[in-house]
């Protein structure tokens, strides 16, 4: 049997085809108050970078865009 | 030009952003604008922005306007209610609405004659909190407006006015209007009559109107008024259609201590739905009478445990 040592899906995705970020836009990092979400310079677009979720979804409202989403799990819904 | 003195203030890098030709990051700015200090850099900014050729850009601007209140910036907001795209007026409208300032009220009456339809109520709304006298002429006239929407928000202003002058107007909405909104909210607004006698033929008549939302307000109303001779009638609304007006029925009941009102809310008390069954069992309590008892202690048993903790709650209530 084999561990899932990584895990590859994060509760919280941003589209990057809509994510502006490159032109400056911080909105979702700026209002995390966990401060988990990151803008990645190379790609230009916003992503997840510590996977301590509190599912509070301001970074799904604000977003200027709306590229960003946040997978709430079912329990919690 | 004020553009060099302002380029003093915001950073040239800002500046640049706000007149760049990508919408987005002309956005973006306004964003980053909005989050600096300085009041007077910024309002003539936002204001500017609101003629924007794109229209996420006004409607930013619109939203960022929220706070900020002087003659200029409730003028411009005011412009643009009735922009091309509806985002763009429903922020400018919000950011209306949050306005304390009393003395901005001549700003928003003198708008009124020139509008219609979605933009006035909008300025009905800003004024709603304000509470300006001036304002009870035009709600007045405004109750017999062809859009709902703008009847309700007048409606919603003479409610928070409370001059007795608009009494009868009142209960002539709250019985005849065709929209059931607008009636609610007329009902609602008559709660504020200093003598019950005035507003009870049309109270009595809003409790057999044909939308539940309208019974509720009414018998919420008649409770708020401490109406004693409603009795009757609300002890009838205890076998309402809706469990909803029971409810409130339940509570004005108990507000109004009536013993006549002992067997319909023992009655209520094993009621399927289980928020039902708790008013009823504060109600008890509040009325006092030992002889709800019996009932209250077959209420211990119920499945629900906010129902059992009331019952005995009611229990000690009627002991003291």
């Amino acid at each position: 049997m084999t561990y899932a040592l990584n895990r590859v899906t994060v509760p919280v995705t941003v589209d990057e085809e809509k994510c502006i970020a490159a032109k400056g836009c911080t909105v979702c990092v700026d209002v995390c108050p966990l401060d988990i979400l990151a803008i990645d310079l190379a790609k230009g677009t916003a992503y997840m970078k510590f996977d301590e979720c509190w599912y509070c979804m301001p970074c799904e409202k604000d977003c200027p865009t709306g590229a960003v989403h946040v997978d709430i799990p079912y329990l919690l819904r | 030009m004020t553009a060099l003195s302002i380029q003093d203030g915001l950073s040239a890098q800002l500046m640049q952003r706000m007149t760049d030709a990508d919408p987005e990051i002309r956005r973006i700015a306004l964003m980053d604008l909005a989050d600096s200090e300085d009041e007077d850099l910024i309002v003539p900014l936002l204001i500017e922005a609101l003629q924007d050729v794109d229209a996420n850009v006004r409607a930013e601007a619109a939203a960022a306007l929220e706070g900020y209140e002087s003659e200029a910036v409730v003028t411009a907001l005011i412009g643009v209610l009735t922009d091309s795209d509806p985002q763009v007026g429903a922020n400018a409208a919000l950011s209306l609405g949050e306005l304390k300032d009393a003395s901005l009220g001549g700003v928003l009456l003198n708008a009124l004659d020139a509008s219609s339809g979605y933009a006035k109520a909008a300025i009905f709304r800003a004024l709603k909190e304000l509470k300006v006298a001036g304002s009870l002429e035009p709600a007045l006239a405004a109750i017999a407006d062809a859009d709902a929407d703008v009847r309700q928000a007048a409606v919603g202003v003479l409610g928070y006015l409370k001059d007795p002058r608009a009494l009868a107007s009142l209960s002539k909405v709250a019985t005849q209007d065709a929209d059931s909104e607008v009636r609610r909210i007329a009902v609602g607004a008559l709660g504020f009559a200093p003598a019950l006698a005035v507003v009870f033929p049309a109270l009595a008549d809003a409790m057999n109107d044909e939308s539940w939302q309208v019974r509720e307000e009414a018998v919420m109303t008649l409770g708020k008024l401490r109406a004693e001779n409603a009795v009757p009638q609300l002890i009838a609304a205890m076998q309402d259609s809706y469990w909803q007006v029971r409810i409130k029925a339940a509570r004005s009941l108990g507000r109004l201590r009536s013993r006549a009102a002992l067997p319909a809310l023992c009655e209520a008390l094993v009621h399927p739905v289980s928020n039902l069954r708790k008013e009823a069992a504060v109600a008890l309590g509040e009325v006092g009478d030992p002889a709800a008892l019996p009932a209250l202690e077959k209420a211990l048993e119920d499945p629900d445990p906010d129902v059992r903790k009331l019952a005995k709650l009611a229990m000690t209530q009627i002991a003291r």
